[in-house]
């Protein structure tokens, strides 16, 4: 069989399509061709089929790098749900014999996922060097870059790590990138620009519109976002910039809407997130209050809207979160609240306070304790560790601050804007602005609440909490009623 | 803000703010084990070991803020009136397991029960192509083998008869127990709650959820011990003998054989200092496997009890008469806990 048809019968008998999306093809051809590969697809256009179905046809095995635990979770979980066991995930939190055992039988895994600091871990490297790979994915690959927004330090190591694992084929995947990043990103890794296939495609999502309601206060606000959640047909999701507030807003909005409202973030433990998560996907909860940059990996298709009630610290952020709506390619839309001084919160989050370099030539000649460096001391020692020199050190983070203020401006002018919303942001991302069709955004349909056609919110299920614990035991295992 | 913690305090004894930290998320050292049995605590071992220090103290502080509670300057913490209250209009629970305390650390247990149960449902539903439920490593290792090893044609209908069986015991106690055990089992397309929606559904408050979760799986523990199925297959392995460590019931199996403390450091390659930890803990936690007359003979007790005549032990300082290598501490220790246990019986 040739690789083109046999990657359609994968396509059809393992994962169900009957079609590959969008730059797809092209990705996977690039890397069963050997070829080093950087896609940059939107959210929503099936980026994890672009490691998983060329893993079927190649010999070795996939190492998987992904910056945050939860969005590894979510990968691990959705190959299992396709049937697949040959997958494993190295964290820290597999610890002791388990970790042993993982590693001995490393061979036997199809799909390694790893964090970017256990991987670094000698253990791991070594376990590593001994099997064959057939391809090494960075996932969220702007990561790696200074100038993208969740820059990770760990990630400057994968350049040396692929080296010594046997030089892989590559794949950088990522959803938002500007031109500048997607440089910077093939320059960490010693990449040659004319070696790299690029897989690009644009980051519209036509059928998300786009609004923004600028309220005058905070009351306001949660005014605001009752009246979208009351009017809006669901699922939603609705992103806040803190846990805590991510719960109380859940509780609030159930006790004044009656729908199921759920908060769901990395505060809480695994199995309520997978509870939750499992509710959402059945219709059992209507709303999922969620902390930003905290990703709720499992496809949902039918996400109607998003609202963020805070400002995201950047567009590409922005981008991410609101591509969860609407995969089902249904009208959707996306909705960013804001009131005078909200651009405060994120800049406080994102903050960073610098040493001076006399304080970082010290702590590197061992002459003081990191911990005179304050809370981001595993950051600064990061680098001193990895021989940054601290004058190279604090420039390069004032030139992050410097960024960051100019990434929260960008999202300023976002919610400040007379012009259409689509034309700015996929200006922002490299991408030749043009007219769109209708509709689009609230600046050329401000009355969009009542002229916007939603599809309805997908029927409830039968409510199973409400049978006694006789017929859920039933239920639960296939036995019939006596 | 969540209230749970007020039940480990008290109206009129002072208690050490560490001792029940390190009490609930089952710190233990002898120091802890002796304040935890003063306070009547010691069934509360392990009940929170997920507990955070950050998280307690900022409860603690948030009690205080409310009034509820009050710190002198030796940290230790006193319900107040208002507190009192609280705690009563609060706390409703009452549980039923807590004297298998020491069978098992219920949020392994938890864990494991949870994907065990997922399994077979799935199975029951000939489902193969589902995300299992996100618990550790090891448990999955484990789970797997079980299922490996079990008898499928009998599996879904022996898993269903054991869980009835335990959850009709359970109901018989509460059932609320019956019922936050199965509607939190996730199944085959058969979402489950969480812990916090539980709560809601069944009108518990937060601080009584958390107490009925950790009763509730105790519970099952016991029922696990107890009656062979495929419930104790998959769970035994979680289960302790007993509540000493596998150090202390060593140490105890010697002095049970008649050694001396010297002669189990020496077989056992231990300092001194550790096999009289280990005795004082098997004192506090299984007096009854000590004896105490040879341990602690009338005329020390005699001597002992001369110097330190306070009935409130807790008040007592160790004041030794000459240099001390360990032994006149042992001692006082010993006898500290003897006559405290006469006290709280």
């Amino acid at each position: 069989m040739t690789d083109s048809a046999e990657m359609y019968r994968l396509l059809h008998e393992r994962f169900g399509y009957q079609h590959f999306r969008d730059g797809q093809q092209e990705t996977i051809e690039s890397l069963l061709a050997g070829h080093d590969t950087l896609a940059v697809l939107p959210t929503g256009a099936g980026k994890s089929l672009l490691y998983q179905l060329p893993a079927y046809l190649m010999p070795g095995g996939v190492v998987i790098v992904s910056p945050l635990i939860s969005l590894m979770q979510d990968q691990v979980d959705r190959l299992r749900q396709q049937g697949e066991k040959r997958v494993v995930m190295l964290s820290s939190q597999l610890q002791g014999p388990a970790r042993d055992q993982v590693l001995r039988s490393l061979a036997s895994f199809r799909f390694i996922f790893a964090s970017p600091e256990i991987l670094t871990t000698p253990a791991v490297l070594t376990a590593l060097r001994r099997i064959p790979l057939s391809m090494m994915v960075i996932d969220e690959a702007h990561c790696i870059s200074q100038w993208g927004p969740d820059f990770r330090p760990e990630y400057l190591l994968l350049r040396q790590v692929r080296q010594y694992i046997g030089q892989p084929c590559l794949l950088m995947l990522t959803a938002t990138a500007t031109p500048r990043v997607r440089r910077d990103i093939l320059n960490k890794l010693g990449l040659d620009r004319d070696h790299v296939h690029q897989v690009i495609r644009s980051v519209n999502r036509p059928n998300i519109f786009l609004a923004v309601d600028r309220v005058t206060n905070q009351q306001a606000k949660d005014e605001r976002l009752l009246q979208l959640v009351t009017n809006l047909p669901g699922p939603g999701i609705i992103y806040f910039a803190s846990r805590k507030l991510a719960t109380q807003m859940a509780e609030w909005l159930r006790e004044q809407t009656g729908l199921v409202v759920a908060p769901y973030h990395a505060g809480m433990s695994p199995v309520d997130r997978f509870k939750i998560q499992q509710q959402f996907m059945n219709n059992q909860v209507h709303v999922v209050c969620a902390t930003s940059a905290f990703g709720m990996g499992i496809d949902k298709d039918d996400i109607r809207y998003i609202i963020h009630y805070h400002l995201p610290t950047n567009l590409e952020s922005y981008m991410q979160e609101i591509g969860r709506a609407g995969r089902d390619g249904q009208q959707s839309v996306a909705i960013l609240l804001y009131a005078p001084g909200d651009e405060g919160l994120p800049s406080q989050l994102t903050a960073i306070s610098l040493p001076s370099v006399s304080l970082l030539t010290q702590v590197k000649n061992r002459q003081l304790r990191p911990e005179v460096l304050g809370d981001d001391q595993e950051l600064f020692t990061f680098y001193l560790d990895h021989g940054y020199q601290p004058a190279q050190i604090i420039s390069a983070f004032k030139q992050r601050r410097q960024q960051q203020a100019i990434n929260l401006q960008k999202m300023l002018d976002y919610a400040s804007l007379a012009t259409c919303r689509r034309s700015f942001l996929l200006d922002y991302f490299g991408e030749e602005a043009d007219d769109f069709p209708s509709p689009c955004c609230d600046i050329e349909q401000p009355e969009w609440m009542g002229e916007l056609s939603l599809p309805e919110a997908p029927a409830k299920p039968k409510n199973d909490q409400q049978a006694d614990w006789h017929q859920r035991l039933r239920r639960l295992f296939n036995q019939s009623e006596q | 803000m969540n209230s749970y913690i007020l039940r480990f305090f008290s109206y009129h004894q002072p208690r050490r703010i560490r001792v029940i930290e390190s009490l609930l998320t089952n710190r233990l050292t002898v120091s802890n084990l002796f304040w935890g049995q003063q306070y009547g605590l010691l069934q509360w071992l392990g009940a929170d070991r997920q507990l955070q220090r950050s998280e307690y103290d900022a409860v603690i502080n948030s009690l205080v803020a409310n009034q509820l509670l009050t710190i002198d300057d030796h940290h230790q913490a006193r319900l107040t009136t208002k507190g009192v209250q609280h705690q009563e209009e609060e706390q409703q629970y009452q549980p039923h397991f807590l004297d298998w305390y020491w069978l098992a650390n219920t949020n392994q247990l938890g864990q494991r029960l949870l994907l065990g149960m997922q399994v077979v449902s799935e199975y029951a539903y000939h489902n193969a192509k589902y995300a299992p439920v996100t618990v550790g490593y090891g448990h999955m290792l484990a789970v797997k083998q079980w299922f490996h090893r079990a008898d499928r044609k009998q599996l879904v209908a022996a898993v269903y008869h054991d869980l009835d069986q335990l959850t009709t015991g359970l109901a018989s106690a509460d059932e609320r127990l019956a019922a936050f055990l199965v509607d939190g089992l996730v199944g085959h397309n058969l979402p489950a709650l969480t812990n916090d929606q539980l709560a809601t559904h069944l009108q518990l408050s937060m601080a009584d959820m958390l107490v009925l979760n950790h009763d509730l799986l105790l519970g099952v523990a016991a029922y696990c011990q107890h009656v062979p199925g495929p419930l104790q297959d998959l769970l035994a392995p979680l289960l302790n003998a007993g509540p000493l460590s596998n150090s202390t019931a060593l140490t105890l199996n010697l002095y049970q054989q008649g050694a001396t403390l010297e002669q189990i450091a020496a077989r056992r390659r231990l300092k001194l200092s550790t096999v009289r930890e280990h005795l004082l803990e098997v004192a506090i936690l299984c007096p009854e496997q000590l004896n105490w007359d040879q341990l602690l003979p009338s005329a020390k007790r005699a001597a002992l009890a001369k110097q330190y005549s306070d009935p409130d032990v807790t008040s007592w300082h160790f004041n030794p008469a000459g240099q001390d290598a360990g032994d006149a501490f042992f001692n006082y220790r010993l006898f500290q806990i003897l006559q405290g246990r006469k006290n709280h019986d």
